[in-house]
């Protein structure tokens, strides 16, 4: 029992993260049409800068932390702008061909720059272990959580309750009439990336302390952030988050009792199952959007 | 206080299909201007083309004697020309509520209250369900909340795609009623209409466009009277 309840603690936390992942994967499908398969990448790329605002310049933690913020949301404004505009209406296979390059282009470029060696990264709290019950928790893993917290209810205020949240569900949903209501749809596709960037790059400098700062570090976030995405449905940004959760603590679950190397594949099991029972994933609903 | 819209021999194209073929026409002060014709006529892209959703290849559009063919959508929408799409368009996963309030979007005057409660005042039926989500509205209710969002814009001038499609004949009725009202208030009226019927009592002159061009022009007392009218869109 006093294990259970240790596995399902650490598994809150990983989907935490994985759940930052999936809601900026969706934001942007969603809004954009686009699966970016390069989220990771380019969260993996902002969590780099942020540990070159850190150690070579010698920035305290939260300074690099905003700094990098703001690369991430300039990082992606740009990546769409170059990039991603040009496929937005093409097939999806040509799109995924680009995202998948783009990953790979990442992931190179980092390699070029920082090496593949893999660096600590420091977390903002630090400080040891403490028992709340019979769980052990460290500041960093309620840092993740608060973090977290944060931003979900910073997000949810913002789609729900500004003029900002309410051209961008708009747009969501018809991108065509959105501009005829005077909405300018292309600062919605950017302020989406930008957003979505940031929601990665979080995601990265939060993962950073627990494995490793290095190239591939988002790869497996990537891929548990995807199977949270598609658990919710692909569309709805609280499934998203539930998906995240579900996935962290069930795949904590099987590393512990099965095996850690078995965890993927569970994940991608219990998602094949909920698929053919609920094809629409968990939270999704029949959704027809009009372009 | 009153917009002057005119199109002067206004091409569009869809990739390589040609859509409009030189149509001009003029949407006078307070009027409401009728626009007839088949389907796939162009009526829609003409719309479309004054708000800006299509590129004008050749041509020329202009607000009160300002050329704005390169303009966006959301300047055409700034300077008070409101375009209400065909099939309603409403965000279906957004409220009554929040729909109207995208319809203000980009308004920044005091007077939105006042707008809401004349919406409300022509459309009671929104006002019950303003928290209800329009995709689960009726397609009656569905207009009524598409012509009220595109009355928070407050326009001047009002392009209104088939706003009879797919509604039982009182509800077509109560919804010219309003039409008319609307247009006594003083916004000019650009009437996009497969009813032929209902489009020639309601405006005070009539385009009838064929395979993009206009093909026949004049007031409405004339086009009625006109036999290749009555026989091909009045069925007489
Ligand atoms: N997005 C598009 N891509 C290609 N062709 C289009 C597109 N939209 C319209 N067309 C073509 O342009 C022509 C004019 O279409 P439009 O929608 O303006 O007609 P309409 O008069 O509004 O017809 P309806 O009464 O059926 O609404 C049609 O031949 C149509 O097939
Ligand atoms: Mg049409």
């Amino acid at each position: 029992m006093e294990a259970l309840l240790q596995i399902t603690f650490g598994g809150l936390i990983f989907g935490s993260i994985y759940a930052l992942a999936a809601i900026g994967i969706v934001m942007i499908y969603k809004t954009t049409d686009v699966v970016n398969f390069a989220h990771g990448e380019m969260a993996m790329i902002t969590t780099f800068i942020s540990f070159t605002f850190l150690q070579m310049v010698g920035l305290s933690f939260f300074v690099s932390f905003l700094l990098a913020l703001i690369f991430a949301a300039i990082f992606g404004m740009t990546v769409y702008q170059a990039i991603i505009k040009r496929v937005q209406n093409a097939p999806p296979l040509n799109q995924i061909v680009v995202t998948l390059g783009l990953f790979l282009a990442f992931n190179g470029i980092a390699g070029l720059i920082w090496g593949y060696t893999p660096h600590g990264y420091p977390s903002a709290l630090r400080g040891d272990s403490f028992q709340v019950g019979s769980v052990f928790m460290s500041p960093h893993q309620l840092f993740i959580l608060g973090i977290t917290l944060a931003l979900m209810i910073l997000f949810f205020i913002l789609f729900k309750y500004t003029k900002i949240g309410l051209a961008m569900r708009a747009t969501q949903q018809d991108m065509q009439t959105s501009s005829l209501m005077g909405i300018k749809v292309s600062q919605v596709f950017n302020l989406t990336w930008a957003a979505g960037a940031i929601l990665g790059g979080v995601a990265g400098i939060l993962t950073a302390p627990i494995t490793y700062l290095e190239p591939s570090m988002m790869i497996d976030i990537l891929i548990m952030g995807f199977a949270a995405a598609v658990f919710g449905g692909f569309v709805n940004l609280p499934g998203a988050v539930i998906g995240g959760l579900i996935v962290g603590v069930y795949s904590n679950w099987v590393s512990y009792y099965i095996g850690s190397e078995l965890s993927v594949a569970f994940v991608f099991l219990l998602i094949v199952l909920v698929l053919y029972v609920k094809p629409t994933g968990l939270f999704g609903a029949k959704y027809v959007k009009k372009v | 206080m009153f917009l002057m819209l005119k199109l002067m021999d206004v091409h569009v194209y869809y990739g390589s299909i040609q859509a409009l073929d030189g149509v001009s026409l003029e949407v006078p002060k307070g009027d409401i201007v009728t626009l007839l014709g088949a389907n796939g006529a162009g009526k829609s892209t003409t719309l479309k083309a004054i708000s800006r959703l299509v590129n004008i290849k050749r041509g020329t559009y202009e607000l009160n004697g300002k050329t704005v063919n390169k303009q966006s959508p959301h300047s055409i929408v700034k300077k008070q020309v409101i375009h209400c799409p065909e099939n309603r368009r409403v965000f279906p996963e957004l409220t009554v509520e929040e729909n109207l309030r995208v319809g203000a979007y980009i308004r920044k005057d005091n007077k939105l209250k006042q707008d809401l409660d004349r919406v409300l005042s022509y459309f009671p039926r929104l006002g019950e369900r303003m928290d209800q989500f329009a995709g689960t509205l009726s397609g009656g209710e569905q207009q009524m909340l598409a012509i009220g969002r595109a009355l928070m814009g407050d326009p001047k001038i009002l392009l209104l795609d088939e706003p009879s499609l797919g509604l039982a004949p009182n509800l077509v009725r109560e919804i010219f009623e309003i039409i008319k009202q609307i247009n006594e208030e003083g916004i000019s009226i650009l009437l996009v209409e497969q009813n032929a019927h209902l489009a020639l009592e309601t405006a005070k002159y009539a385009y009838i466009l064929e395979n993009g061009k206009i093909e026949l022009q004049g007031s409405t007392e004339e086009l009625k009277e006109n036999d290749q009218v009555r026989q091909l869109y009045l069925g007489a």
